[in-house]
């Protein structure tokens, strides 16, 4: 029980955050006029919540019964899309830009949705949000290489650990249950010092007070590692990342407010 | 076992027959009240298949898919006419509220039929959440679109994300009406609640017009 409570517990703790920021967004809206990133973060928390309400519903109601391809997939799917939307509202001059980063962070998606489709067999919905996933990803890594936002070590860096936390990840499919244990537990391993690495570079933007765009750059790339994290991760992990995935949120409403208000 | 496309017939000849009477305003709800209707009846078709190809089972699908393909149905002729008249806010609600409304009320005539009409608290509670639940599905996806118009943020995500918010706010619908008890009476409560929040919602967007 106290189990089921711990893997619980962060989907309500997100949605009555959620529901704050739905509302401190509508304000902002109307407060800004015309202010096009605020639609789409009310838009990005709208659909959250009720994605997140709709899973919530679903395993009060169903508990430890695997849910069906719904309509909180296709919630998925437009948050990751308006996600990326939202940060080419916010380019400049960066529209057609593609860069060999870009390029890399659409790998990066392919390779976990292969992995999501081998772990669940589901193809239809691992396509259709890993599709989505993949745009937002693509966005998230052009807005930090247009942004200056990583020193060229700190991409290096990055590009070793998706390459290794994928093939740790195809590893487990091959090796003895022994080795298994052990490269799973590497790669949570792996993914938590990336996203406290992630969670570092916010801190510092913050302390350094970063214009709102390069911010909102960074908390989206901090939010789309995460949410990565939390599609790969099961259990107590999985609980941990949502915990990752609902501090994110205040951050991404305060980088926008900075951005709109800018 | 109904035959859905009789009643479909039943009722739209003489709403058909109206259109030729009728003007303007009404002409357009009426007009959008067919479509609603024959929205309704494809719905049921592609949800049957969706069944039938998945091996779902019909309660699954009813709760799962049902919302996905219904919400879609509803959206195509709306986006059609979005995109091609690029009509102004009034218009584009009057064809939401149509198109709910005739898609609520088939929906409601085909289960009468099916489930019998003795018991008039049934019908009212069925009238009163599924009937007010399409209007508000509808109605909550035209004004995603319409927002997103006004704001000059209409993409392809921000439209899928007006479709889907209408298929998320249906779908929770499904979900907790699926069981009786506690959840099925709040399920039966969220679209008259939902149906207030979104009157406020648009008394405001008028006031900042």
């Amino acid at each position: 029980m106290s189990f089921r409570l711990l893997t619980i517990l962060p989907d309500y703790v997100q949605i009555v955050t959620l529901v704050a920021l739905v509302v401190l967004s509508v304000r902002l809206i109307s407060k800004r006029g015309h202010a096009i990133p605020a639609v789409y973060l009310t838009f990005i928390l709208s659909l959250w919540l009720l994605t997140d309400l709709y899973w919530g519903i679903y395993d009060f109601m169903r508990p430890d019964s695997r849910m069906p391809f719904a309509a909180n997939e296709i919630g998925e799917a437009a948050v990751f899309l308006l996600e990326g939307a939202m940060l080419v509202s916010l380019a400049r001059g960066w529209k057609d830009y593609t860069c060999p980063q870009a390029i890399g962070a659409l790998i990066f998606a392919a390779c976990n949705v292969a992995l999501w489709i081998a772990w669940a067999g589901e193809w239809v919905d691992d396509l259709f949000v890993g599709a989505a996933f993949a745009v937002f990803l693509y966005q998230a890594a052009r807005a930090l290489a247009v942004h200056q936002s990583l020193a060229s070590w700190e991409w290096g860096l990055l590009g070793a650990g998706c390459g290794l936390l994928i093939l740790g990840q195809g590893l487990t499919f091959f090796v003895p249950e022994a080795a298994k244990a052990a490269l799973d537990t590497a790669c949570y391993g792996l993914l938590a010092v990336v996203t406290v690495w992630w969670a570092v570079k916010v801190i510092f933007a913050l302390r350094k007070n970063a214009d709102g765009v390069s911010l909102l750059c960074l908390v989206f790339a901090w939010l789309a590692w995460v949410v990565a994290a939390k599609y790969m991760s099961a259990g107590a992990w999985y609980a941990v990342f949502m915990i990752c995935e609902t501090l994110c949120l205040p951050l991404l409403y305060g980088a926008a407010r900075k951005a709109v208000t800018a | 076992m109904i035959f859905s496309e009789n009643v479909l017939v039943c009722m739209a000849v003489p709403l058909l027959l109206a259109l030729v009477f009728l003007r303007d305003n009404a002409r357009q709800f009426v007009l959008n009240f067919l479509l609603g209707m024959a929205a309704c009846l494809l719905g049921a078709y592609v949800s049957g298949f969706v069944d039938a190809a998945s091996g779902m089972g019909v309660e699954d699908t009813a709760i799962f898919i049902s919302p996905v393909v219904e919400e879609a149905m509803k959206f195509l002729p709306l986006l059609f006419y979005f995109l091609m008249f690029d009509p102004d806010d009034d218009h584009l609600f009057l064809s939401a509220v149509g198109i709910g409304a005739g898609f609520a009320s088939f929906e409601n005539i085909c289960s009468m039929i099916a489930s019998g009409t003795e018991r008039l608290g049934f019908l009212l509670i069925r009238g009163l959440a599924v009937g007010v639940m399409h209007i508000v599905s509808v109605f909550a996806m035209i004004l995603g679109l319409v927002v997103a118009r006004r704001f000059k943020a209409l993409r392809l995500s921000s439209t899928v994300g007006a479709l889907s918010l209408s298929m998320l706010f249906h779908g929770i619908y499904n979900l907790l009406v699926s069981q009786p008890g506690i959840t099925s009476v709040i399920g039966y409560g969220l679209p008259l609640l939902t149906a207030g929040l979104l009157f406020l919602a648009l008394r405001r967007l008028r006031v900042g017009e």
